[in-house]
């Protein structure tokens, strides 16, 4: 049975491919970085994003997601979704990006909407309004289609719980 | 590969399963691995195309962050000279992402007026049973192969009460120490991963891997003089005091009757002048003890020979007496009641047991000895106890 499932997978793998390469393909590439405090040799403190590395509870994470359209022909409708890992929380007001719109989800992504319209179950079972730590989903709609060849990205920042 | 893969799954369904309690966490475990998977949805020519995601998740582990407390529990600790098994409290809080072992040992500072060793043993290390008490429920911490005293996995402290370890370390007091006397003692705790293999004090890790679980120090400056901020070593101070009785006692006298100037021997209510000190006089003496020490003196008991050319007046000891300052009110006048009552319920020899009188007052006619236990025990800081008996001038 494994086997057989395992068999499965690797076909519909194969058949998807070729139809994504017929019609133009959008890349998608996760990096999580964080900033860190430098001092040159005149001792100016200066903020520098780096590959997160050293990470502990409270340090703040920036995820950037870049999208390229490596296709021939632009691709529209540009919808990047973004499910936020488990124990890290969003860090409301950082998703914002030009050419985009942005919006995030607090029901698993069933829906999505801006922060400040949403509410979820208070504690005392009636709604209160959402906050970061609520999100469960970021989503940005790109305004604009993505040029065949043309590449951009967007980011929001976290806080490990 | 496929196996990489599945294990991440793995550790993603893992993730969810405990996200709701994380939520009341101090902080996401050490070695998580948190991964990031983005989907782009899109249109080519007006038809919708699969959603892509990123092909390489990216991933990084949780590193440990080194950050507890040790605190005392309360002010300095009253103890009386020469008293064995007295503790020193402390608690121990793990804010760190993952458990951790502590080293254990004291360091005693100088300066103070002396050390908890000068009892003559060593630091002992009890872990408390829950209540917060010394006592025979608690147990001795286990020692490491090379001797260190250490408590064992050390659960992060989350706001759970129970996961807070709370330590006694026990001396014996030496003796001859005076009343306000002090001892300051530092509990030092030392953050490593396997005490009970000797393993190594945790230390900064030099490089910051991605996927390895780095170790980052956050504790706090303490007190001890080998505990800085960030060195995985945190201390706390609590103190000895020594508390013990400084007795004062003095004797004062007055004339109760005369012969002359008093109708009924012993009653200073039938004077019409003021009586004198002549034979057949009632003299009360008053005998004041005052404690100006710490600790209150238990079963204070008084010996006092009766003056040569007087004859102790039978039934005459009273305890309890109120008075001013050395002077005691006259007992012939006072109401008897409480603790505050005559004694002496045998005038001929010291009394039989079981006393049959509350405070055991006796009057020994072989060495005319007066004997009384003061009642109530006197107090600390200024406490005064009063006790009477008369005599007849021969």
């Amino acid at each position: 049975m494994i086997r057989q499932f395992i068999t499965a997978g690797v076909l519909a793998l194969a058949f998807i491919a070729p139809v994504a390469d017929a019609a133009g393909t959008v890349e998608l590439t996760v990096k999580s970085l964080q900033e860190v405090q430098v001092t040159d040799k005149n001792g100016k403190i200066t903020k520098k994003t780096v590959p997160v590395a050293k990470v502990v509870p409270g340090d703040e994470v920036i995820y950037v997601i870049s999208y390229a359209n490596k296709g021939k022909q632009p691709a529209d409708n540009v919808v990047i979704t973004n499910p936020v890992p488990a124990p890290v929380a969003f860090r409301a007001g950082t998703s914002a990006a030009a050419g985009a719109t942005d919006t995030v989800s607090v029901d698993g992504g069933k829906t999505f909407g801006k922060l400040e319209a949403l509410a979820v179950p208070g504690a005392d079972g009636k709604p209160r309004a959402a906050t970061g730590a609520d999100v469960t989903h970021v989503q940005w709609k790109l305004n604009a289609p993505v040029k065949a060849g043309a590449s951009g990205s967007v980011s929001y920042r976290v806080v490990i719980e | 590969m496929n196996s990489k893969h599945f294990a991440r799954l793995g550790l993603a369904t893992a993730l969810a399963l405990v996200m709701a309690p994380s939520a009341f966490a101090a902080g996401t475990d050490a070695g998580t691995n948190i991964t990031n998977t983005a989907t782009v949805n899109y249109d080519v020519g007006g038809v919708s195309q699969p959603p892509v995601t990123n092909p390489t998740p990216d991933d990084f582990e949780v590193d440990r962050r080194i950050l507890f407390t040790v605190a005392a529990t309360d002010g300095a600790e009253s103890v009386a000279p020469g008293a064995q098994n007295q503790a020193l409290t402390y608690v121990i809080q793990n804010d760190t992402n993952d458990t951790v072992d502590f080293y254990l040992s004291v360091e005693e500072l100088t300066g103070d007026d002396f050390d908890g060793a000068d009892g003559g043993s060593a630091a002992q290390f009890y872990l408390d049973d829950g209540d917060g008490i010394f006592n025979g429920a608690d147990t001795l911490l286990p020692v490491s192969p090379l001797g260190k005293p250490y408590l064992d996995n050390v659960p992060e402290y989350n706001g759970v009460a129970g996961n807070l370890r709370t330590v006694h370390v026990v001396y014996d007091i030496d003796t001859g120490l005076a009343n306000g006397d002090t001892a300051d003692v530092y509990l030092v705790a030392d953050a490593t991963s396997n005490a009970g293999a000797d393993s190594a004090i945790y230390t900064e890790s030099a490089t910051d891997g991605v996927l390895v679980v780095d170790t980052v120090l956050g504790d706090a400056d303490g007190p001890a003089t080998n505990d800085d901020a960030r060195d995985a070593t945190h201390s706390a101070m609590d103190s000895y005091l020594i508390s013990s009785a400084t007795l004062a006692v003095s004797k004062t006298s007055v004339v109760v009757t005369d012969p002359f100037n008093c109708a009924t021997a012993g009653d200073s209510t039938s004077c019409t002048g003021t009586p004198k000190r002549i034979p057949g006089a009632v003299i009360q003496y008053c005998i004041t003890v005052e404690n100006t020490g710490g600790a209150t003196a238990e079963d204070v008991v008084i010996t006092d020979q009766v003056p040569g050319a007087t004859t102790y007046v039978n039934q005459s000891i009273w305890t309890n007496v109120s008075g001013t300052g050395t002077a005691c009110d006259l007992t012939d006048t006072l109401t008897a009641a409480g603790n505050m009552q005559p004694e002496d319920d045998n005038t001929v020899d010291a009394d039989a047991l079981p006393e049959t009188d509350p405070a055991g007052g006796s009057f020994d006619a072989g060495t005319e000895t007066v004997s009384v236990q003061l009642k109530p025990d006197v107090a600390g800081s200024g406490g005064i106890a009063r006790a009477a008996f008369r005599v007849t001038i021969d």
